[in-house]
């Protein structure tokens, strides 16, 4: 908390260990983050593998009996929400770039800060732990709902839910510690001159995520404490035997769960919103347009949750007002989506690897976001509802935000994180890969969707309709493109050492670009700034006629 | 690294001083107003007592975070923070309601 | 008070909003507070409106005991808010003087508290009886938490406070008592009154 008081860190422990530089805390999000993605990524080749070929034994894995299959879904899911988006695109990239961002010499409250991973690391241990407890990890869905997560004979054993369980509450307090870090450094520590409207966009959409975050996770976090007790003392909360409601539990985690998807979504569009300027050398357009649709966006995923429930037995008046604002909700995302593609508008384009997947990230995005509207309307739902047309939109929604804006900003980013430029050949063979491989993972799974079937089934020949080469045929071209996509990664985590160790070194500004971050040396010293920054000018001052040069930046003196 | 000293001194002036109510006074009010809702609970007036309980309850909220937690001297930016929790709240209030309240639906 | 002791309180850094950033992130903090017990209120208040038939349960709770309570805990707010005062004045040892009477009240109201599962227990109103008998105990038991918190926190402030260090946070453990405060200022008519 005291600024005042901050040396430079000494011995390996101190300096890359028990760290209160931000900038050692987020590589430490960074890395777990991508390590929990390799992880994930392994349940997502098994889930592939099954479903292609049920009943046989998957190599490097093994056999998948039922029971163990609804958990590797379980794990897959949550994994790549909690362990994945949210410590790579929320923790690492906030903690990394507000305080460069913002002209500050670290976070806030640097131990908070640090207090804040370390409770993450230990909510990791406890998730992986659940893999090897009596009964196996949780199979109760990524959404865990009751009565399935309510008792032991409903899902495995009794260890795994309750770990699950107290894995996620521990994530939420890790995120809520780094949620009110973020909004205080980005309110409180800017640097002079600085106005609320002259933050970069990716701050914005940040401090927004994370006051979304802190406002919607509350209810879950008593519906989970609930979940526990039911489970280990003995109450009825969600139990329908001793008075309790199934149901409520759907609308806690909703509640929680929809507004969870802009936390994962407004820091990737924020990445894409830095890119883009940047390599069209243009003013982002309608800056404060993209910031008001954020506010909008942040208020309005407060009221759409029940759209998830459409069939689960809700009060029937729900569903059209649900409907309707579900609808709504696009209509700032389309704004934000719409000034993204109007800043490209005869800009210069440079297609560099962070700006490829900016637009990749923005393509596919489309498809999931004009999905969504099938899914929200609850006559098509009902159809659709649990089928594999939503598993098919929700990664066409999230792969885009979480990891074509992850792989952006790694690629833009990484020469200010470590000082190094990231290979842009095997880059775009990254891009290349895995552009046209998620697209044929997802894409069979809507016909999948529409041919009826549902998700979460560890074997679809058990059912007549599902039993013919139509379906097997789908299912083999999702798999084939799921381990092109697992193995396009091979060439950015190449690339990713590679660099580390040799790659060129960066100069501190390699993109020319406005941002404070690119005012400092490539890797920043300890305490950010040399001197005080001050701010003359907002951050997306391209090709300004009052600059010889085509950029201008944000503490140029004018 | 030490910034802004300027504005600093402008605080010194502003954010640190808190008017200091008269808080025996404040708390005397909260106990009365305890009692009353004590008393009232043993009455069981059916309709009534529970509207007057939960308004005294909230006057007494009121009270705690007006002098105890001086809401009322912060800026008005603190209370669009605590404002906002709420009205989320409002939110799930309105939409568990057909639910838990008149539900389940099931056939 | 002279400028010296608020440049103390105030902490090194002030910013655009007139808010020092140790309070501001407290308000954050509380918001997210709010929306925890804010979301168990609104499921309590909607459930036990739609069951009636929980009043017969709610009569076995202890009013006095739960009257007690408000009173030791209103009364502990009182001495966190004199304590606040106090520290801005610069007076640090009695701050401290002050903050030990409201640790006191928090252990006064664990035991109250304590005194009261056991009876209830003892008389078979245990979590699993009935659902209000469970959200008697996640609500209380979710405030108690809050209370050792607290309490915790006001410890290491009170030793700090003591020697003239970071006095300003005595208002914010001030302010997250008042907290705790109020939210039992929603139980005890939720859970104990009204029936």
């Amino acid at each position: 908390m005291a600024h005042s008081a901050h040396h430079p860190p000494v011995g390996f422990l101190g300096r890359y260990v028990f760290s209160t530089d931000h900038k050692v805390i987020a590589k430490q999000y960074l890395f777990t983050g991508i390590f929990m993605a390799l992880v994930g990524g392994f349940l997502a080749y098994v889930i592939r593998m099954q479903l292609t070929f049920p009943g046989e034994s998957i190599p490097g894995y093994g056999h998948v009996s039922f029971v163990h299959y609804n958990a590797v879904v379980t794990l897959h899911g949550t994994i790549m929400i909690f362990w994945v988006a949210m410590p790579v695109l929320l923790a690492a990239l906030a903690n990394f770039l507000i305080p460069l961002m913002i002209g500050a010499e670290d976070m806030a409250f640097p131990r908070l800060n640090m207090l804040s991973y370390w409770i993450f690391l230990l909510s990791t241990v406890v998730l992986l732990s659940s893999f090897f407890v009596p009964g196996g990890a949780a199979a109760g869905g990524w959404t865990s709902y009751p009565p399935l997560s309510g008792s032991a004979a409903f899902s495995g054993g009794q260890w795994g839910v309750s770990l699950w369980i107290l894995a996620v509450a521990l994530e939420f307090a890790a995120f809520l510690m780094g949620g009110i870090n973020f909004i205080t450094t980005a309110f409180n520590m800017r640097a002079p001159g600085m106005k609320l409207f002259d933050m970069p966009i990716m701050v914005w959409l940040q401090v927004v995520a994370a006051i979304v975050f802190m406002l919607s996770v509350g209810p879950l976090i008593a519906g989970a404490v609930m979940l526990l007790l039911d489970r280990l003392v003995g109450t009825g909360f969600f139990d329908p035997a001793a008075g309790g409601d199934p149901l409520l539990f759907q609308h806690l985690f909703w509640f929680f769960g929809h507004p969870e998807v802009y936390v994962v979504l407004l820091p990737g569009f924020g990445v894409i919103g830095e890119i883009l300027p940047v390599f069209s050398r243009k003013p982002i357009f309608g800056y404060r347009m993209i910031i008001y649709a954020t506010f909008v966006t942040g208020v309005m995923s407060f009221i759409v949750w029940a759209h998830h429930q459409f069939i689960a037995g809700i009060d029937p008046r729900l569903a059209t007002p649900f409907s309707i604002t579900t609808i709504l909700i696009s209509v700032p995302i389309a704004i934000m989506v719409f000034s993204y593609m109007a800043t490209l508008w005869r800009g210069s384009i440079e297609f560099k690897t962070p700006m490829l997947f900016a637009l990749g990230a923005l393509a596919v995005f489309l498809l999931g976001g004009v999905t969504g509207i099938h899914n929200g309307t609850p006559a098509a739902d009902i159809f659709l509802h649990d089928t594999y047309f939503v598993v098919a939109h929700f990664h066409y929604a999230l792969i885009p935000p979480v990891f074509f804006a992850f792989f952006a900003a790694m690629y833009y980013w990484f020469p200010k994180m470590f000082g190094r430029m990231l290979n842009e050949r095997l880059g775009v063979a990254h891009f290349v890969f895995t552009f046209f491989f998620m697209n044929l993972t997802f894409l069979p799974m809507f016909l999948l969707g529409f041919m009826g079937h549902q998700r979460r089934i560890a074997d679809p020949r058990v059912f007549d309709t599902l039993r013919n080469a139509q379906v097997e045929n789908l299912h083999w071209l999702a798999t084939i493109g799921a381990i092109g996509l697992l193995l396009g990664q091979i060439p950015f985590l190449v690339n990713l050492v590679m660099s580390l160790i040799r790659g060129e070194r960066a100069e501190a500004n390699p993109w020319r670009a406005n941002t404070l971050e690119w005012t400092v040396p490539s890797p920043p010293g300890h305490g950010n700034f040399e001197r005080q920054p001050v701010v003359y000018r907002g951050p997306y001052e391209y090709s300004s006629p009052e600059s010889s040069e085509d950029f201008l930046p944000q503490n140029a003196a004018p | 690294m030490s910034r802004k000293p300027e504005s600093s001194e402008q605080a010194s002036a502003t954010a640190g001083a808190h008017a200091h109510p008269n808080y025996i006074a404040i708390w005397s009010i909260l106990l009365f107003a305890m009692l009353v809702s004590v008393l009232l609970g043993e009455l069981e007036i059916p309709g009534f007592t529970t509207t007057l309980i939960f308004t005294i309850a909230i006057v007494k909220a009121y009270l705690v975070a007006a002098h105890f937690m001086h809401i009322k001297s912060e800026p008005r930016f603190v209370v669009l923070i605590l404002a906002s929790a709420a009205a989320c709240l409002y939110f799930l209030f309105i939409g568990l309601a057909p639910d838990t309240v008149f539900g389940p639906f099931v056939e | 008070m002279d400028d010296s002791t608020v440049a103390k309180l105030e902490g090194a850094n002030l910013e655009d909003l007139g808010i020092p950033t140790g309070r501001l992130a407290m308000w954050w903090f509380l918001a997210s507070e709010i929306s925890i017990f804010g979301g168990l209120v609104c499921i309590f208040v909607l459930l036990r409106w739609r069951h009636p038939e929980w009043a017969s349960e709610a009569v076995h709770t202890i009013n006095a005991a739960g009257a007690l309570n408000t009173v030791v805990l209103l009364t502990s707010s009182l001495s966190a808010v004199l304590a606040h005062q106090a520290a801005e004045d610069g007076r640090y040892r009695k701050a401290a003087r002050l903050l030990g009477a409201t640790f006191g009240g928090g252990v006064i109201f664990l035991c109250v508290k304590a005194y009261e599962y056991s009876h209830e227990i003892h008389a078979g109103f245990v979590p699993a009886r009935s659902m209000f008998w469970s959200f008697y105990y996640l609500m209380t038991g979710l405030h108690a938490l809050h209370v050792i918190g607290g309490m915790v926190a006001m410890f290491v402030i009170m030793l700090s406070v003591r020697k003239g260090l970071n006095p300003q946070r005595v208002e914010y453990v001030g302010i997250y008592w008042h907290f705790v405060d109020i939210v039992w200022i929603f139980l005890f008519p939720l859970l104990y009154l009204a029936s």
